[in-house]
């Protein structure tokens, strides 16, 4: 037997072990059968017993810790590469290619303006390609007249969210790894980043910084530290992100050059026992790192809105077994919130029990995939074996259909959704017409029926506060958000219709996030960062044309309340100032990103189940929903155009400046019985109806008259 | 003619026990599928009902009247009385206008009742061609509307055929507002026989006053 197959039986044994997990601790029943049989407990945190054993570690092999040229790091000094380290077992180059985490859309790039969401400066519909007005600064496509935002800097900026691999390891324009190229041309935006003295492109040293290889532990270790990976993305010391994840295992430690192997801590031949390094499954926490990682998610949970709590800043999801009530938070109606902030994390789910990967044999695969295979089989025995999937187990993590989730849409609709574990028609006898609610509803459209946490409504780039941010709302929240004294209320989603991957349309619960920002040219791209910050300050503050434009008191002081473009001289001086920096055709554009809501599912209980609350007029499918409180420079927002969630309805502004979303009569579609209001046919019944009632009174009045006069006359 | 009812001379029995059942029947029906109907369309405004609770009325409510019309039309077309519910020519014009003219100016004339009305010709010919347009276009239409919406969850197809919810329910509605304003009238011509509540009694006991004349108007 090999040692990479001796090692792997191993490994499957440690699969198995972790498979069988779940019987751990399990309560024990009663052996009398004439004993009353009282139904279990939802295995749930609560009644669990005491915590579940520790993954067996030891049954994962030492690994030993290589650098890129495969040296003993001990021995080398060089930066950890868990490439070579874990290559001697798992096909990391597999791994790393069959991974949309670390590929972030690399693999899916177009010709700017040639994907699906219509904007003429986006190449593709992942982190590395596909604008995000929340972080606002723009990848420069290869070719483009000015450099904005290029590869390093994008790993600088985003790489916080970014496993490694893919566009942080090779070249878009030619394939080749980062640190082994040239510049094309006088620059590109692989080699160049933006130099923000001077506003011109600066080569990019990437010899010295290194590259960003895959993070194996990043998701597979037990405390990755993931703050100093961070800092050494955003020190530009790439190479040196993943022996920066070990702080904290006493493998590495920091020194004035940066880091130092402890060789205390390592085998004598150099390896590293996996106990150290916590080697495992991905666990929530080590999702939470990049999709939610304020979240503590112990009791009580504090968190923030930020974009470093992406999920919770997007959606006001938290991904928490523990209880609402007993948070840290300001929460309106806290001591009435005795659930958890998700049943499923509650219920013990980790993320990777539906976001698994596609080939794990432990999970069937999703008979209704977008590939539907072999729809006949309620059960198909041919599985990777246990072996074969840890040599080369599928990164591509199966995930659900979202408007947000523009990457890898091949995969969309891969995970199992909540009917693959739930049987819904046995549980929903209250509920009429049950085919066709479920047809037409996700389930989170009942079950999902409010996020306790705030969520992020606008995003205003047209004009930085005093500390260059965007002026930024959130809903769910009363006062400033993040301020501890500030009323959390959450809100009530917007149910909208979503596409499905297979094809048909489901009212979901979604936020609505709008942006305002500046583009510039033609075909538009948004104006870059450096440009706007130059067009709005002076070193001593705001630049004193935006003031004097802006300062409707007059105190020389721009205050929260003037930072906003509401009137058309306001925007002609900023635009003015805009191009004063070189700006050309400045002009406000606006847009509107659905964020598809699948997390912060509370206990059936908290369920919707009122009917009216759809089937009315005003009703959560036919509501208005608000956007922001005013649109500056008067421009409404368009829906980016790959969401697939249908937005059908109008976008209008009122007469307070509010922005809002009024869904259509029929969104999707559907005709909800109740919520359409009183239509024309309804006016016209209804003056039938009245009419013919005035027409038989005015009749019997008539003829009651007529009688009485008849009776006097023959008296 | 009916039989004579032995404790009240002058009175004929016009409709039978099973008639009469079968009337309120369909009026209760009918009347608990106009408000729950209301209730479902219009649900701030029927708050009390309560949706789910209207649903379940008004489905209930359905099939009372449709089974009631099923075994009405069996009834009729077994004992061949379905003819009494088909208008002929003459009984829209001239007699439907003959008709039409006592409740426009004959009726505030004091003018007899234009035709006569007897157990074997309870329906006079505006009735016939009321009911006719009734039985025929729309108690049909708002069973075929309302089985199809019944049916949105076990036969979607069905309900596609006929342009989906969007064109079903807009037929069930307007039916609706037409059965609405039907019964309002309904219940006002009640007034209009030999005295306000006459016809009502005799829709109560089975037994009213016939109306017989000489010779009908031509």
């Amino acid at each position: 037997m090999s040692l990479r197959r001796a090692a792997l039986v191993a490994l499957a044994g440690l699969g198995l072990a972790g498979l069988a997990r779940a019987d751990d601790g399990a309560p024990s029943v009663s052996a009398d059968p004439a004993a009353p049989q009282a139904a279990p407990p939802p295995v749930t945190l609560e009644h669990a017993g005491p915590p579940a054993r520790e993954p067996r570690h030891e049954i994962h092999p030492a690994t030993p810790l290589l650098d890129a040229q495969g040296e003993p790091v001990l021995r080398s000094g060089r930066p950890v590469s868990f490439m070579r380290s874990c290559a001697g077992c798992h096909d990391t180059a597999f791994i790393a290619a069959h991974n949309y985490h670390a590929q972030a859309g690399l693999d899916e790039l177009a010709e700017p303006g040639r994907t699906e969401s219509g904007r003429p400066w986006d190449t593709g519909p992942g982190l590395f390609g596909r604008w995000d007005p929340l972080t606002y600064r723009a990848l420069t496509p290869p070719g483009a007249a000015s450099l904005d935002l290029g590869t390093a800097e994008w790993i600088q900026r985003l790489g916080a969210r970014h496993v490694g691999g893919g566009p942080a390891e090779r070249s878009r324009i030619d394939g080749q790894l980062l640190d082994a190229r040239g510049p094309r041309g006088a620059w590109d935006p692989d080699s160049h980043v933006l130099d923000p003295a001077s506003g011109e492109p600066r080569a990019w040293d990437w010899k010295a910084s290194g590259t960003v290889e895959l993070n194996c532990m990043l998701c597979h270790a037990a405390a990755p530290d993931n703050a100093a990976r961070i800092q050494a993305l955003q020190q530009g010391r790439f190479a040196w992100a993943s022996t920066a994840t070990l702080l904290g295992t006493g493998l590495v430690a920091r020194d004035e050059a940066g880091f130092r192997y402890l060789a205390a801590a390592f085998e004598p031949d150099g390896s590293v026992r996996a106990e150290r390094l916590g080697l495992g499954r991905a666990r929530s926490a080590s999702c939470r790192q990049c999709h939610g990682r304020a979240c503590r998610c112990s009791d009580p949970v504090v968190f923030e809105n930020s974009l470093q709590n992406w999920s919770a800043e997007t959606g006001g999801a938290i991904y928490s077994p523990a209880r609402a009530r007993l948070s840290g938070m300001n929460l309106a109606g806290k001591d009435g919130l005795d659930m958890p902030w998700d049943v499923h994390a509650e219920r013990l789910l980790e993320c990777s029990d539906c976001h698994h990967a596609p080939n794990n044999p432990a999970f069937d695969l999703k008979r209704a995939g977008p590939e539907r295979p072999l729809l006949h089989l309620a059960f198909d025995a041919r599985r990777t074996s246990v072996e074969d999937y840890l040599w080369r187990p599928d990164h591509e993590l199966v995930k659900g259909h979202t408007s947000q989730g523009t990457a890898a849409r091949r995969l969309d609709g891969s995970m199992r959704d909540c009917r693959d574990c739930h049987d819904a028609q046995a549980v929903h006898d209250f509920l009429p017409f049950k085919r066709t609610h479920f047809e037409r509803l996700a389930c989170e459209a009942c079950h999902l029926p409010r996020l306790l946490a705030p969520a992020r409504m606008s995003t205003d780039w047209t004009l930085l506060g005093p500390d260059r941010q965007p002026r930024v709302s959130h809903r769910g929240v009363e006062g400033p958000v993040n301020d501890p004294a500030s009323l959390v209320t959450g809100f009530e989603p917007a149910l909208l219709p979503h596409r499905t991957q297979a094809g048909s349309l489901r009212l979901a619960p979604h936020n609505l996030t709008s942006a305002w920002f500046w583009v510039q040219g033609e075909p538009p791209a948004p104006v870059r960062l450096l440009d706007l910050e130059r067009a709005l300050f002076s070193p001593e503050g705001y630049h004193p044309a935006v003031t004097a434009a802006l300062d409707a008191d007059g105190d020389g002081q721009l205050r929260e309340a003037e930072l906003r473009l509401d009137t058309p001289a306001e925007v002609a001086a900023v635009a003015a100032r805009l191009e004063a920096v070189g700006v050309r055709a400045p002009r406000i554009q606006a847009e509107l990103q659905p964020y598809t809501l699948g997390h912060g599912v509370p206990p059936a209980r908290w369920a919707l189940r009122d009917c009216t609350a759809c089937h009315a007029p005003g009703g959560r499918v036919t509501r208005a929903f608000a956007l922001a409180d005013h649109a500056p420079g008067g421009v409404l927002p368009r829906v980016v155009g790959d969401t697939r969630t249908e937005l059908a309805g109008r976008i209008s502004a009122g007469a307070d400046g509010r922005v809002t979303y009024q869904a259509a009569a029929r969104p999707g579609g559907a005709y909800v019985h109740g919520a359409q209001g009183l239509t024309w046919l309804d006016v016209l019944g209804l003056l039938l109806v009245v009419g013919t009632g005035v027409g038989v009174m005015v009749h019997g009045g008539l003829r009651i008259l007529v009688q009485r006069r008849r009776g006097r006359a023959g008296r | 003619m009916g039989s004579a009812n032995a404790s009240s001379p002058g009175l004929v029995r016009f409709y039978t026990l099973y008639e009469r059942l079968w009337h309120w029947l369909q009026a209760l029906s009918a009347v608990a599928l106009l408000l729950t109907g209301f209730a479902i369309a219009f649900p701030a405004a029927f708050a009390p009902l309560g949706f789910a609770s209207a649903v379940a009325v008004h489905h209930a409510a359905a099939w009372v009247l449709l089974v009631n019309a099923g075994l009405a039309l069996f009834y009729n077309l077994a004992s061949g009385l379905i003819r009494r519910y088909v208008p002929s020519v003459k009984d829209i014009f001239p007699l439907g206008m003959h008709h039409a003219r006592y409740y426009v100016l004959g009726i505030f004339r004091g003018e007899p009742h234009p035709f006569e009305r007897t157990p074997e010709k309870r329906l006079l010919p505006l009735q016939k061609v009321t009911y006719f347009l009734i039985l025929n276009v729309l108690l049909p239409l708002m069973a075929l509307t309302g089985l199809l919406k019944l049916g949105a969850d076990s036969q979607p197809e069905l309900l596609g055929w006929f342009g989906g919810m969007p064109v079903v329910a807009v037929l069930h509605r307007l039916g609706a507002w037409l059965f609405a304003a039907f019964l309002i009238l309904h219940v006002y011509m009640t007034t209009t026989g030999s005295t306000w509540w006459a016809n009502l009694r005799t829709m109560l006991t089975g037994y009213g006053q016939a109306e017989c004349r000489e010779e009908e108007p031509k």
